[in-house]
């Protein structure tokens, strides 16, 4: 099944969870299904821009500047990454 | 100066030294001079004991030569499983904040992982095991009703529903579990007896603020009260555990000269001048940075017992046959001696308490059918009895 979102659909974190940095790496924590989800530099830092609402196509473009990566790619790194992210209700959309 | 006393053990001084490190610098700026002796396994045990985790684990990340493997391991293992355990109590702290919240039930949040974001700036610093919740006396039988609706399992249900056991229940507060794993304690008071921290639920709302954590509002203490809440929290329980002293020299550390006015006009106040100054005075030990001696002397009835020049070596907390522990039996007994000095109103006010208001006053949902309360009368002196025992043992 594709569930990947589409660029032009902002998404923010899912302000009922907790989450906190443990060596260098963010933990989120939902307490209703009890799952903790571990994410590394690189989602710890889709996670810090996605603390306001933010459109997916911005999002990549930021991602794309910060690690002078090509738009394409990231995109087909970030769609699929942020579909499981909606799936677990780590982030939600506006 | 004669050092008078002497170290228990290489390991408490490297406790010390975490301490003196952590809290008079942002880091570690030199490594302890005698790693190469330590008892690690020892030292490990000291660390669980005294809450030492985060600030040892910070210090393996600055100086790991010498620290063996296992350690180490130990150390970042422990660390981690605590922290996950702090972001569980905030994601409970928030459902619990959810559930009041939508009851029109305030309260404030007493310690836990948000003083720990608040003293430190995260909440994987200062470790908990729970959660510490205040509620008015008034809305205590609400908070139950609705605790009970959302499934917490009460631990001391006995008082509740079996009046008989009320007197020696009523000494505790609620605790209550959910889901197995997050347990809370809904407080009515900060201390038991009102004459040792009297604070009225009246001044709650003069003596609270909001703290933001992941974008919700939580009401907790001043800095003012919570730095007398802690002083008293860490005095009554004889500093068993370092890091309370840690909290102490690390809030202290905010206040202003215009400040330490007013909290010394509030320590005043509370009467709590013993407390505030023993942990002040154990807490310079450690930093430089903490509040001035003298600042809050008023009722001084330890003040033989505190030497100006003492240094970290002189603080030897919580090892067996240690001759700080002795020191401490020594002042506990004082402290006590103060409590008592001040115990006519403590027992006229049981004594009031037993004649004016049979019930267990802020408890008024377990009160005894009427025809029943006579019953009070024959057996508040065996509470009393009961307590005059307990700190005898205490002591």
């Amino acid at each position: 099944m594709n569930t990947e979102l589409p660029l032009k659909q902002s998404v923010v974190r899912n302000s009922d969870l907790s989450f906190t940095e443990v060596d260098g790496e963010t933990v989120v924590m939902n307490v209703v299904t009890g799952s903790y989800y571990g994410m590394n530099e690189i989602g710890t830092r889709i996670w810090e821009f996605l603390e306001t609402p933010l459109s997916i196509g911005d999002l990549c473009n930021k991602l794309t500047e910060e690690y002078d990566a090509d738009l394409e790619t990231v995109q087909g790194d970030l769609l699929p990454y942020l579909g499981e992210l909606e799936r677990e209700q780590l982030i939600i959309k506006v | 100066m004669v050092n008078k006393w002497q170290s228990p053990s290489l390991e408490f001084d490297f406790i010390c030294y975490l301490f003196s490190e952590f809290v008079s610098t942002d880091g570690f700026s030199q490594d302890f001079n005698q790693k190469e002796h330590l008892d690690w396994s020892r030292v490990l045990e000291l660390l669980h004991h005294h809450r030492f985790e985060a600030v040892a684990k910070r210090y393996v990340e600055n100086f790991p030569e010498g620290v063996p493997e296992d350690f180490m391991g130990q150390v970042k293992a422990t660390y981690k499983q605590k922290c996950l355990r702090n972001l569980q109590l905030i994601g409970y702290l928030n459902v619990f904040r959810e559930i009041f919240e939508a009851s029109g039930i305030p309260f404030i949040v007493i310690k836990g992982p948000l003083l720990s974001q608040s003293l430190y700036g995260n909440i994987n610093t200062r470790f908990s095991g729970d959660l510490d919740i205040l509620v008015a006396p008034k809305d205590i039988q609400k908070a139950h009703n609705i605790l009970m609706e959302k499934e917490f399992k009460p631990l001391r249900q006995e008082g509740f529903e079996d009046y008989s056991k009320l007197f020696f229940w009523s000494q505790k507060d609620l605790a209550y579990i959910y889901k197995n794993q997050f347990r809370v304690e809904i407080h009515t008071r900060l201390e038991v007896n009102p004459w040792l921290f009297p604070l009225k639920t009246d001044d709650w709302d003069q003596y609270t603020q909001i703290q933001m954590y992941g974008g919700k509002e939580y009401r907790v203490f001043t800095d003012e009260i919570q730095l007398i809440y802690l002083s008293f929290h860490g005095t009554k329980h004889l500093w068993q555990r370092l890091f309370w002293l840690l909290d102490v020299a690390q809030l202290s550390k905010r206040f202003s000269d215009a400040e330490r006015v007013g909290l010394t006009t509030l320590v005043k106040r509370f009467k709590v001048q013993h407390a505030l100054k023993s942990a002040l005075n154990f807490s310079n030990c450690f930093t430089t940075g903490a509040l001035l001696k003298g600042d809050c002397n008023g009722l001084k009835p330890f003040t033989s017992f505190y030497n100006d020049s003492w240094t970290v070596d002189d603080i030897k907390l919580h090892e067996p046959n240690g001759i700080f522990q002795r020191f401490l039996k020594r002042f506990h007994t004082r402290f006590y001696k103060a409590y008592y000095f001040r115990g006519i109103r403590v027992w006229a006010y049981d004594l009031a308490s037993m004649i004016f208001l049979p019930g267990i006053r802020e408890f008024e949902f377990a009160k005894l059918p009427y025809r029943f309360r006579w019953a009070y009368f024959a057996l508040r002196p065996l509470l009393l009895a009961k307590r005059i025992l307990i700190r005898s043992e205490s002591l």
